[in-house]
Order: structure tokens, then C-alpha cells, then sequence
């Protein structure tokens, strides 16, 4: 496309149109530069902080029967330690780099909902605080980092400790969630021209992956958290033996997060490390499809191993060998890419820069990782070391070098991205030294300390142990460590303020994210380019030139509007532009109602929370009333000759797939209800229930009639809508939210008037929990169907423009799913069982 | 439409592991199922729900090799690619379910 404005022009207008705010305003940016490095710079404060309390507790278990702490402070120190690194910093600082990242190698100018990782952003900032904060109060949760009950019941747990983590936690959840939605539907939908699947970077696969394992990973402890809560503040005994609950199915749905989550951590890494490997040893990747088929098979297969963290639980042999069996099996998927990458160097002419060094370093400690992680798959060796410091030293060969490494390798690598200028190499060989032999004195000697029989989780230990000189060493080399990373930032800051040789492609490489100026401005790219291969920049001579001149798509602004690509998700033929929000305060005010909300719940001011969850609903729907076109588009030039509509037009727009996956997430949760309902019934002590809810036939036809009329009407209203009858619509809209109503209605009256006494057994709990699920999701259909009549009366709707009508459709075709299953298990479960 | 039929070509390539996933919680859930409430024959409900899912493993390798084996349009497009992956993952996901539900072959036992 040869742009029809001049070059300056054209510039200053992407740069006007895309211009971020400056002062006070800057907290309502929402473009995705900023709001990565946002999420970058936090989760590493957090890392630091993590850090601080890993050497309080080296400096505590350096000597035997040492008093610098108490067992309440090192258990309070211990459980945010864990908790820290792994939910405020190893899932966050991958969210911060993809959010940056991801639509620089799609060849995109921003994720496909800049407002929603805002949105995710402050989420994480204050979920986090709330976490943090605590200890500093002396109020940190102190139970584990898997805060397993019965220890963080009120019963043993009576203070407002375990409520921080269940509230601060799940606050931060709804940021990877968030996050999770957006990536996916940005890797499908949001990439640029001619970027089929088969040319996505590799780092995209992993990414998408990983995403899809945060959208399905993240809901069973998201409801663990729900149940907990409930069971601490009302006394709903979901967790209860003595009245029918059961502490294993908290430790089910904690691992059924768990374990992927360790894959949710290293998939990233080792897409960092498919990246910059082949770059910096001059040789294409070896075996791009097995590595995308790979990477699939550890995100199913690690789904599958969460009961290898329970095989000391008790449960029968037999299920205890699936586990095993499936933990062995995830170590091929692995080797897969270890195998791609040694035969991609072998390949290749490596050049051993800094960032290659950290990647050997990952070679070298996630091996062994690996290797003591294949010795605790296997059942009996498990109960041999379980609970001893063998297993600290295999999850942090595993976390540290699965991902601090290719971190590490990461920042050399794209550090020259925010400066504009080359990396100085010198003070970062140091630090790489110093992080290995800091990490390998700690961590390798422990390995021993817990074959010893060390226990994990104690404050101190008595002298003759014989675990003296080893506690000391990993001490000692826990401080190496920590120098290391002390060094680290010091480089960095010095790197980023000392002035140098400006560079544009410091590693020769054809990827896109260096196919602009760097630092980028805020549009990433000038004009879009049409892909024929996974190294577009190794095609064309000077793409970096030929887009920021414009000849490429969707090179000349117009209306002011913020204008990116939408592609066929399989061959990336493009069919929709992308119109992105500019900067808005409501992420920040949508994020402080719901820290009102998670705030009012945790000093249990339950009027606080209503207010604050009624706040979450009126910015939510101020969020998406701004978006949209009053008038019918026509086909606009992209470039190239090719035409798109705008997608507030488009059959299945972005956001449509957004609330796809966001409703898949939300299945995976009530996938968990339905399990912990059918695994109290089937294992629980004190089953069956003293007394049974009774059957009301009027309640089931009323509710299965309410689920009727309001799928039917959204069905009905997009079918009459589509044929532009605007009346006819509008009453099917209606009818749809009267039906959700009714069969809100329906629901409630599980909770409020059918079940008995929710505090006297898990059968009445998880019964009323589950209509009270329902009711929240029929209620909030009709606020769908609700809101896209409003929208519909004020003109925002056509035959063309359809996309709150299809929303409220996909929505009420999960709920009305959902609900069949949910009256199943309420009403004839019960009946199934007993008989 | 178009938009499902891409999505329904994603799914297509993930099949195999999707299939695996049906057959973990199957064993799983027979397993327990059958062993809590003493029905009769439990071992022969897992492996028959083991069989079951090797069999539909079996005829997704079939209908993927069969994909796999339409000649391509555009051999730098993405289809083959897709197709590749399809069939690779069908196959290895074969070979989960089988090694994963081996030990109910093996041995048995409710305890």
C-alpha cells in the first residue's frame, strides 16, 4: 500500500491518535507498552520482597536452635514467601511480558482489550498490596502457601490471616484470568496479515498455551477459595469431616491448580528459550511442529498430575498409578524440545553472548530438576522424601532454573527493546556466576538435607542431626544468590540510564518485535505488514523502512480512530479492523470497586461488599456501553487492495471470543463444583445427609421454564434482530429477561427455602452454594439481555450491528447448560444416590 | 459460520489429547465409582472404560490420517501443517492412554 498522506503526516497523526497521557493522567494509559512494563516493574518489587523473606528464612535454619525468629513469624515468613513468588510474581511477570510482547510479534498495535489489561493490572496491584500489606501488620497468612485445611479453618486458624490469602489471592486471580481471556482471544484473532498458524513465532504458541492453561488452571482454586471463605465466615462446612465435608477436596481443587501451574511457569520460559536460542545459534528452529505439538501435550498431560502432590493422602493404589503414570509421561513432551533445542545448536554456528549463557544455565539446573522430579512421580520414592527438603530442592531446580534462568536470558535479550541501545555484556557475566554458584551451593546440598530427613516447614531443629553443615552451606549460598540478583539491578539500572550506541536489530534476527523503531512508540508500528513466513524481517530487506514509510496496512489514520488488524484465526487472511479504546479511567475505577468489594469481604462489612459488587456491575456496563458504531459501516481500504469491515460489524468481533473463553474458564469452575459435589457424595465421611432437601416439583418446571424463554428469546431476538425487525427484537429481548428472571427466581428459592440448615452438613453447603451459582448467572443473563434492549432502543443496534444480542445469546446457551446440569444434580442426584 | 468452522479445525488438531482427557477422568471416576459403592465386576467396568477409549483413539488416528492425506492446495499455507499436527497428536495421544491406563491391566485392586 503506498499511504496517501505524506510521511509526517501520517506520523503525527499515529502519534497524536495513540499519544499516552501524561502526569496524574498517565494511570488511565491503557496501551499495552505501558501497562506491561507496569506489570514487569511490580512482579519484580514482589520478587525482591519474595527474596527478603527467602533469606530471613536461610538466616533462621543457618544454625540449629536459633532464636532469631519464632515459629509465628517463620510460619508467616514461609507462607508468603511461596505465596509471593508464585502468585505475585513467576504468573504475573510472564502476564507483564506477554502483555508486552505479544502484539509486537503478531505484527499487531495492541492486545485485542487494552482496557481489560488495565483492568487486570490494578487487580494485581491491589490484590497484591492486600497480600503484602498483611505482613507488615503481622496478619500474613501463616498456614502453607497452600493453605490446606483443617489448619486454616477458624477453628485453627481464627484470626483474619488465611482470609488475606483467600481474598488477596483470588483478587489476583481475576487479573491472570483477565489476562489469560485476552491472550487467547488476541493470538487467534488480533495478528497481522498473513500470519497463518503455521507462522506464528514459537514464543506465540507457548504463549497461547499458557494462556489457555491460566483460563482452566485458575478456577478450581478460584472456587476453593469461594468454598473456604464461606466455610471461615458462615460456617457452610464444605471442609468439615465431622459434618460431611471433606479437607481432601480442598487439597484436590488446590492441586487441580496446582500442578499446571508449575506448567504455567515454565512454558513461557521455554518459549523465551525457543526464541532467542536459534537467533543467537544462527540456525532456524529444528522441529517447529513437534514443538507446537509438544507444547499442546504438556498443557493437557499436566492437567493430569495433580494427585502426585496427595499420593501421601491415603488415596487407593490403583488411582495413585494413573497419576504416576501420567507424571512419567509429561517428561517426553519435555525431552521433545530439549532434543529441538540441542539439535538446532548442533545445527547452528552458536555465538555465546550473555543471553545464551543464562540458557545454558537453564540447561544445567532444570535438568536436575527434572531428573528428581521423575524420582518423586514414582509412588514409593515420593513417601520416602515427602515433606522433607528434597522436595523444597526439586521445585526450586525446577521453578528457579525453569524460569529465572530464561528471565534472566530474557532481559539481556530484550533489553535493548526499552533502551534503544546495545547491551553491555561485562557486569552481566558476573551476575550469571554469581546467581549459578549462589543457586547451586543453595539448592544442590538440600537435596541431601531432606534425604536426611529434614522435615520442610519447621523454624528450627535440634543440634546432632546432623544437618547442620548442610543448613549452613545452602545458607551461605542462599546470600550468593542473593548478590547476585542485588548486581542484577544494578546492571539494569545502570544500563538504563548510561548512554550508548543507538541499535535497531541488535541480534540480526527477522521477528517482528524488532521490525520498528526501538523503544517503541506507542503504535508499535507505522503501517502493518503482510506475512509470508514465520521471519518476515529475513524477507525483506529493510522492513523495519518499508513500515514505518507506510507500505504496509492500515498505513493512513482516519476519524482518530486507534486501528488494528483481525484475521482468519487458521490462515490469518485478514477480515475485520480492530477499533481500540484510548486511554479511560475505568479499569482503575472498575479495579477499586472490586478491591471495595474483596476489602468489605475481608473485614467481613458485608454491606461494604454488596456496594462494592453493585459498583463492579455499574462500571461495567458504563465500560462497554462507549464501544460500538450508530451507523452501519461499509468495507474500508486497508491497504494492499483488500477491504474490512470494522468490527462492531463483524459476525464474531474479538470480544465475542473474549466472552467465549471467559464462559470456558467459568465452565472449568463449575466443572470443579460438580466434581467436589460428586466426590463429597462418593468419599466424604458422614454421607449420606441426616436430611435431604425436599422435592418441589413447581420450583424444577418454573426454573427449567425460566432457562426455556430467556435462551429462546436471545435465540429468537438475533434471529428477527438479523432480519431487521428492530420491534420484534426488542420484545424477544424482553421476553429473555423476564425468563431470566423467572428462572433466577427459581434458583434462589434452593438456597432460601429448600435446603436444610446450611451450617448442619456438606450436602446442604454444596447444594445452596450451587444455586446461589445459578442465581448469579441467570440474573446477571438478564442483565445481558437487559442491556442490549437499552442499547437496541438507543441505536446502537442493527441487522448489521448484532454484537450485544450474539453476546447475550452465548452467554444464556453456557447458563441454560449449566443450569439443566445444576437442577440435575440438586434435584435427582440425591434421589440417584440414596436409591 | 466461517468463524466456527476455523475454530472447529482447531479443535480437530487438539482432538487427540482432548480424547486423553475423557479417558483420565473416566478411569479415574469409574474407578472410584465402582469401588466405593462395591458394583460388581469393578475391574472389568475400568478396563472396558480404558478399551473403550483406545478404540476412539484408534479411529482418530484413522480419520486423521485420512485428513492428512488430502494433497494440500497451498503446500506453504496451513493446512499441512494443521494436518501434521492432528495426526501427531492423535498418535501420541494413543500412546498416553494406553501407558497411562496400563496398570489397570496390570494389577487391581480397590484399597
Amino acid at each position: 500500500m503506498t499511504p496517501d498522506l505524506p510521511e509526517a503526516d501520517r506520523i503525527g497523526s499515529l502519534e497524536k491518535i495513540w499519544a499516552p497521557p501524561k502526569g496524574w493522567r498517565a494511570l488511565s494509559a491503557v496501551n499495552h507498552s505501558i501497562v506491561g512494563r507496569r506489570f514487569m516493574v511490580t512482579a519484580f518489587a514482589f520478587f525482591l520482597f519474595g527474596g527478603v523473606l527467602a533469606m530471613l528464612i536461610r538466616a533462621q535454619l543457618a544454625l540449629p536452635g536459633n532464636a532469631f525468629m519464632g515459629p509465628e513469624a517463620y510460619n508467616q515468613v514461609f507462607t508468603m514467601h511461596g505465596t509471593v513468588m508464585m502468585f505475585l510474581f513467576a504468573i504475573p511477570v510472564i502476564e507483564g511480558f506477554a502483555i508486552y510482547m505479544l502484539p509486537k510479534m503478531l505484527g499487531a498495535r495492541d492486545l485485542a482489550f487494552p482496557r481489560l489489561s488495565a483492568f487486570a493490572y490494578w487487580c494485581y496491584l491491589f490484590g497484591g498490596l492486600i497480600v503484602a500489606g498483611s505482613l507488615l501488620l503481622g496478619l500474613a497468612p501463616d498456614s502453607g502457601w497452600f493453605l490446606y485445611t483443617p489448619l486454616s479453618s477458624s477453628t485453627y486458624t481464627p484470626g483474619i490471616n488465611a482470609d488475606v490469602w483467600l481474598i488477596g489471592v483470588t483478587f489476583v486471580e481475576v487479573s491472570a484470568v483477565a489476562a489469560g481471556v485476552e491472550f487467547m482471544a488476541t493470538i487467534l484473532k488480533v495478528r497481522t496479515a498473513g500470519m497463518a498458524l503455521n507462522r506464528m513465532p514459537l514464543m506465540v504458541w507457548y504463549l497461547w498455551v499458557t494462556a489457555a492453561m491460566i483460563v482452566f488452571g485458575f478456577p478450581p482454586l478460584i472456587l476453593g477459595s469461594i468454598l473456604l471463605e464461606i466455610e471461615r465466615a458462615f460456617d457452610w462446612p464444605f471442609f468439615d469431616p465431622a459434618r460431611g465435608g471433606d479437607p481432601l477436596l480442598w487439597q484436590h481443587l488446590f492441586w487441580l491448580f496446582g500442578h499446571p501451574e508449575v506448567y504455567i511457569i515454565f512454558l513461557p520460559a521455554a518459549g523465551i528459550v525457543s526464541t532467542i536460542l536459534p537467533v543467537l545459534a544462527r540456525h532456524p528452529m529444528v522441529g517447529y511442529t513437534w514443538i507446537v505439538v509438544s507444547v499442546v501435550g504438556l498443557g493437557f498431560i499436566s492437567f493430569g498430575l495433580w494427585v502426585h502432590h496427595m499420593f501421601a493422602t491415603g488415596i487407593p493404589d490403583l488411582a495413585l498409578s494413573f497419576f504416576s503414570a501420567a507424571s512419567l509421561l509429561v517428561v517426553l513432551p519435555t525431552a521433545v524440545q530439549f532434543f529441538a533445542w540441542l539439535a538446532t545448536l548442533l545445527k547452528g554456528r552458536p555465538e555465546m553472548h550473555l543471553p545464551m549463557l543464562f540458557i545454558y544455565g537453564f540447561f544445567f539446573t532444570f535438568i536436575i530438576g527434572g531428573l528428581t522430579g521423575v524420582m518423586v512421580a514414582v509412588v514409593p520414592f515420593d513417601w520416602q522424601v515427602h515433606d522433607t527438603h528434597f522436595v523444597v530442592a526439586h521445585f526450586h531446580y525446577v521453578l528457579i532454573g525453569g524460569q529465572i534462568f530464561p528471565a534472566l536470558a530474557a532481559a539481556y535479550y530484550w533489553l535493548p527493546h526499552f533502551t534503544g541501545r546495545a547491551v553491555s555484556q561485562r557486569l552481566g557475566k558476573v551476575v550469571f556466576w554469581l546467581i549459578l554458584v549462589g543457586f547451586t551451593v543453595t539448592f544442590l546440598p538440600m537435596h541431601l538435607t531432606g534425604l536426611l530427613g529434614m522435615p520442610r516447614r519447621v523454624y528450627t531443629y535440634a543440634e546432632g542431626a546432623g544437618w547442620e553443615a548442610l543448613n549452613l552451606t545452602s545458607s551461605i549460598g542462599g546470600f550468593i544468590l542473593a548478590i547476585g540478583f542485588a548486581l542484577f539491578i544494578i546492571d539494569m539500572l545502570v544500563q538504563l540510564r548510561t548512554p550508548g550506541q543507538p541499535v535497531c536489530n541488535p541480534w540480526r534476527t527477522g521477528g517482528l518485535e524488532w521490525a520498528m523503531d526501538i523503544p517503541p512508540p506507542a503504535y508499535n508500528i507505522a503501517s502493518l505488514p503482510w506475512v509470508r513466513s514465520r521471519t518476515p524481517g529475513n524477507d525483506t530487506p529493510d522492513l523495519t523502512g518499508d513500515l514505518a514509510e507506510g507500505r504496509g496496512l492500515l498505513a493512513t489514520p482516519r476519524n482518530g480512530w486507534r486501528e488494528t488488524l483481525a484475521v482468519d484465526m487458521i490462515d490469518g487472511q485478514p477480515d475485520q479492523i480492530v477499533l481500540l479504546p484510548g486511554p479511560t479511567w475505568i479499569p482503575l475505577y472498575t479495579a477499586i470497586a472490586a478491591a471495595v468489594f474483596f476489602g468489605g469481604l475481608l473485614v467481613k462489612v458485608y454491606a461494604v461488599a454488596v456496594l462494592g459488587a453493585l459498583a463492579v456491575l455499574a462500571c461495567g456496563l458504563v465500560w462497554v456501553w462507549d464501544s460500538g458504531l450508530k451507523e452501519d459501516p461499509e468495507r474500508l481500504d486497508i491497504g494492499c487492495g483488500a477491504t474490512a469491515l470494522p468490527h462492531p460489524a463483524a459476525i464474531m468481533p474479538p470480544s465475542l471470543w473474549g466472552l467465549v473463553f471467559l464462559l470456558a474458564s467459568n465452565g472449568a469452575l463449575f466443572a470443579s463444583l460438580v466434581f467436589g459435589t460428586l466426590f463429597l457424595w462418593t468419599v466424604a465421611p458422614n454421607w449420606p445427609p441426616p436430611v435431604l432437601m425436599g422435592s418441589d416439583a413447581p420450583v424444577i418446571v418454573g426454573t427449567l421454564a425460566g432457562l426455556v424463554l430467556a435462551l429462546g428469546g436471545a435465540l429468537r431476538a438475533l434471529r428477527v434482530g438479523g432480519r431487521g425487525h428492530h420491534g420484534g427484537r426488542q420484545a424477544w429481548l424482553v421476553v429473555a429477561t423476564l425468563g431470566g428472571l423467572v428462572a433466577a427466581g427459581g434458583f434462589a428459592a434452593v438456597p432460601v427455602v429448600l435446603v436444610p440448615p446450611v451450617s448442619g452438613h456438606a450436602y446442604a453447603a454444596v447444594t445452596a452454594f450451587a444455586g446461589a451459582y445459578m442465581v448469579f448467572h441467570a440474573g446477571l443473563g438478564a442483565v445481558f439481555t437487559g442491556y442490549a434492549f437499552a442499547r437496541g432502543r438507543a441505536g446502537w443496534l442493527s441487522a448489521m450491528r448484532m454484537v450485544e444480542v450474539r453476546a447475550a445469546v452465548i452467554w444464556w446457551v453456557y447458563t441454560a447448560a449449566a443450569g439443566g446440569v445444576t437442577l440435575a444434580v440438586v434435584h435427582l442426584l440425591p434421589r440417584v444416590a440414596q436409591s | 459460520m466461517r468463524e466456527a468452522a476455523a475454530f472447529g479445525v482447531l479443535v480437530a488438531m487438539i482432538a487427540g489429547f482432548l480424547l486423553w482427557t475423557s479417558a483420565f477422568v473416566a478411569l479415574y471416576a469409574v474407578f472410584s465409582l465402582a469401588c466405593v459403592h462395591d458394583w460388581p465386576m469393578p475391574r472389568l467396568l475400568v478396563v472396558g472404560a480404558w478399551l473403550v477409549h483406545v478404540a476412539g483413539h484408534g479411529a482418530l488416528v484413522a480419520w486423521t490420517l485420512r485428513w492428512w492425506r488430502v494433497r494440500p492446495t497451498d503446500p506453504t499455507g496451513s493446512r499441512p501443517f494443521l494436518r501434521l499436527a492432528a495426526v501427531t497428536i492423535a498418535i501420541a495421544a494413543l500412546g498416553a492412554t494406553v501407558w497411562t491406563g496400563l496398570p489397570v491391566v496390570l494389577t487391581f485392586g480397590c484399597s
